[in-house]
């Protein structure tokens, strides 16, 4: 059952573990809840699912990974989100913003949130991730640490 | 010349169809059809592979509810062994499946068919979701997302995961849970028991704005097919299969699922992947049947906990309509999370669900096997034939959507009739059509094994073939 992960930072890590390098988001938060980090909670799911809208309400800040692909996400990139409505508002999948909205529109909070984007090469149907892919993993690691640190600075010189 | 309206893709439900109105030539509904354009395959690929895989397999059928299919495969599997499961399995896997009914009722009530519900079908519908019912009822859309939750977290505590576990297996499951687990559990439950109510109770309230819908959407006699425990109790995992008529009179009792074959049949229509199962004594499509949460509480005599059975009572009291009406999978899906939910509580208090005897070990010793549970949509039967290595041979799946086929193609017709005239459909008229389709919480995935993405779009066209107007939504 859900530990109570009332003012921690949240880190979602999702994707298919079945095609190929879409796992990398969850490979990213196992790797990041293996430094058992203080107050960061990591959390790998297959799909964002709108009950995780319930704990991103509780958090200090939301980190999300995810697979890219495209020639221009060639590196690991942090990206700060703002609410928006999905294509898919009421099914099972919903997207990051959605999340957001969701958690705002019923617990009427919105801690600040990010998306870091790891590219990928590979999404066959296998249970393989490529070799570029897992060095990218351990690259989005480096990028969490760091978006942590930064978190951190900011909490403190606003304290 | 005849006219066809199009509605593609049906959105808010799981999976991918279209539905497409018939009019005749005086632009009035003739018939309509709702086709599954989704193909999987997996009574194909699964051959060859050993059936210890094919509870981990089948339950890949489906993101919402592997379970269903890790519980009907395992059943499968416990039959070709010849073994008996020790009672803590049993329970385990019990409680597991009653995770899985709670979670999946809830996202079909709270997230896909409550907008409708509390917004109105003729809402608009950019706010016809998830986010509308938040902004005017927060508190309901929290429920709605912690009940599913509750269920999700019940299912991850036992199997490791949240979507396809992989923890049920031929002969019994890979573990218990521990003292924590089940305290965990227990503090949730009262809230979800609170959820459920209040979710009762609103749909009550907001039946007299539905009498119409009640009376259109899918109102008409059929047979009614499901589980029932031995003293007549709702059942959900073990038990024999009864079917009833529109009265609740029983038509045929203490069916052996394994014989399904002497009761069920299949057929095909060309305008769909979806097979239309059928009571085989009364021909096809005289046959047809319904299953899933408004078939259980007509077969059953009592729910077996006190609060679902005192909604029972009070559901059988709105009358004859309560009995036929597709609408009425609505408030039948909710007193079953109740009912559920209750269950839920009573399970993690018995110590068998601790225990360290949760396996029965066997080889082959059986060549066939048939495993047979309710799925949250209805009965679902995994049908295995192995050699005598465990090799599958030949599957069969008979999914709960797949039996409703015939009950969904005559809801649409019905709320097509009802509603549309002259060959005008207003957007309101379009998500009642989806609405009838999704008072049956289809699992289309499950129903046709498909792969991939189909993108849809809805149209009118003439008996020439001729498109004469066009409807786009988004695609899913």
């Amino acid at each position: 059952m859900s530990e109570s992960i009332k003012n921690q930072i949240i880190l979602i890590g999702y994707g298919s573990s079945l095609r190929g390098d879409d796992v990398i988001g969850r490979l990213v938060a196992e790797g990041v809840a293996d430094l058992h980090l203080p107050n960061v909670f990591a959390i790998s799911c297959t799909q964002l699912v709108p009950e995780l809208a319930a704990q991103i309400a509780e958090a200090r800040a939301v980190i999300f990974v995810d697979a890219s692909i495209g020639e221009q996400n060639r590196r690991v990139a942090v990206h700060q989100l703002t609410c928006g409505p999905d294509i898919r508002p009421a099914s099972h999948i919903v997207a990051a913003q959605s999340l957001l909205e969701l958690a705002a529109a019923c617990y009427q909070r919105s801690p600040p949130v990010w998306l870091i984007t790891v590219p990928a090469n590979d999404f066959e149907t296998t249970e393989q991730v490529s070799p570029a892919a897992r060095q990218n993993v351990i690259a989005a690691v480096g990028a969490v640490e760091r978006l942590l640190d930064d978190l951190r600075q900011t909490e403190v010189a606003h304290a | 010349m005849g006219k066809r309206i199009v509605i593609d893709p049906v959105t808010r439900i799981e999976g991918h169809a279209k539905i497409t109105v018939h009019l005749n030539d005086d632009d009035q509904v003739s018939e309509a059809r709702f086709h599954v354009a989704e193909f999987r395959g997996f009574e194909k690929f699964c051959e060859g592979r050993p059936y210890t895989e094919m509870a981990g397999i089948t339950s890949r059928v489906c993101g919402i509810c592997p379970v269903s299919h890790l519980i009907a495969s395992v059943k499968a599997g416990d039959e070709i062994m010849a073994v008996d499961i020790p009672p803590a399995a049993e329970k385990l896997r019990r409680l597991m499946n009653l995770a899985q009914i709670v979670q999946s009722h809830a996202l079909s009530f709270f997230h896909m068919s409550s907008p409708d519900l509390l917004l109105g079908f003729e809402s608009p519908a950019p706010q016809r979701n998830i986010f509308g019912v938040a902004a005017v009822d927060p508190e309901l859309a929290r429920g709605g997302i912690r009940l599913r939750q509750f269920g999700q977290e019940i299912i991850e505590a036992l199997g490791g995961k949240k979507i396809h576990p992989a923890w049920t297996t031929p002969g019994g499951v890979r573990g218990p849970l521990t003292d924590e687990e089940c305290q965990r559990i227990r503090t949730r439950v009262d809230e979800a028991l609170s959820t459920a109510t209040s979710a009762i109770g609103l749909f009550k309230g907001l039946l007299h704005k539905y009498r119409e819908e009640a009376e259109a959407f899918g109102n008409f006699p059929t047979l009614f097919m499901g589980l029932i425990a031995d003293d007549g109790t709702w059942e959900h995992y073990g038990g024999q299969l009864r079917f009833v008529d529109h009265t609740r009179t029983i038509v045929a009792d203490n069916l052996e699922p394994s014989r399904y074959p002497d009761f069920i049949g299949e057929s095909v229509e060309s305008y769909s992947y979806l097979k239309s199962p059928y009571y085989k004594p009364l021909g096809y499509p005289d046959g047809i049947y319904r299953v899933g949460p408004l078939a259980r509480l007509n077969l059953c005599e009592r729910m077996g906990t006190p609060l679902a059975d005192k909604e029972l009572d009070e559901f059988r009291n709105r009358g004859a309509i309560s009995g036929t009406s597709t609408f009425y999978f609505h408030y039948a899906r909710l007193i079953e999370i109740l009912s559920g939910v209750e269950r839920i509580a009573e399970l993690v208090d018995d110590p068998d669900v601790r225990s360290a005897d949760f396996r029965a070990k066997a080889g082959v010793n059986r060549l066939e096997g048939v495993g047979c549970s309710e799925a949250p949509r209805g009965t679902l039967f995994h049908h295995y034939q192995v050699d005598r290595n465990g090799i599958i041979q030949k599957v069969n799946l008979i999914i709960a959507t797949g039996q409703n086929n015939l009950a969904m193609n005559r809801t649409v017709t019905q709320i097509a009739k009802h509603y549309i005239h002259d060959g005008q459909a207003s957007e309101g008229i379009l998500n009642r059509l989806e609405a009838g389709i999704r008072a049956y919480d289809p699992c289309l995935s499950c129903s046709t094994h498909a792969i991939g993405n189909m993108p849809m779009i809805v149209e009118l066209v003439n008996s020439s073939g001729n498109t004469v107007s066009q409807w786009k939504r988004d695609s899913q």
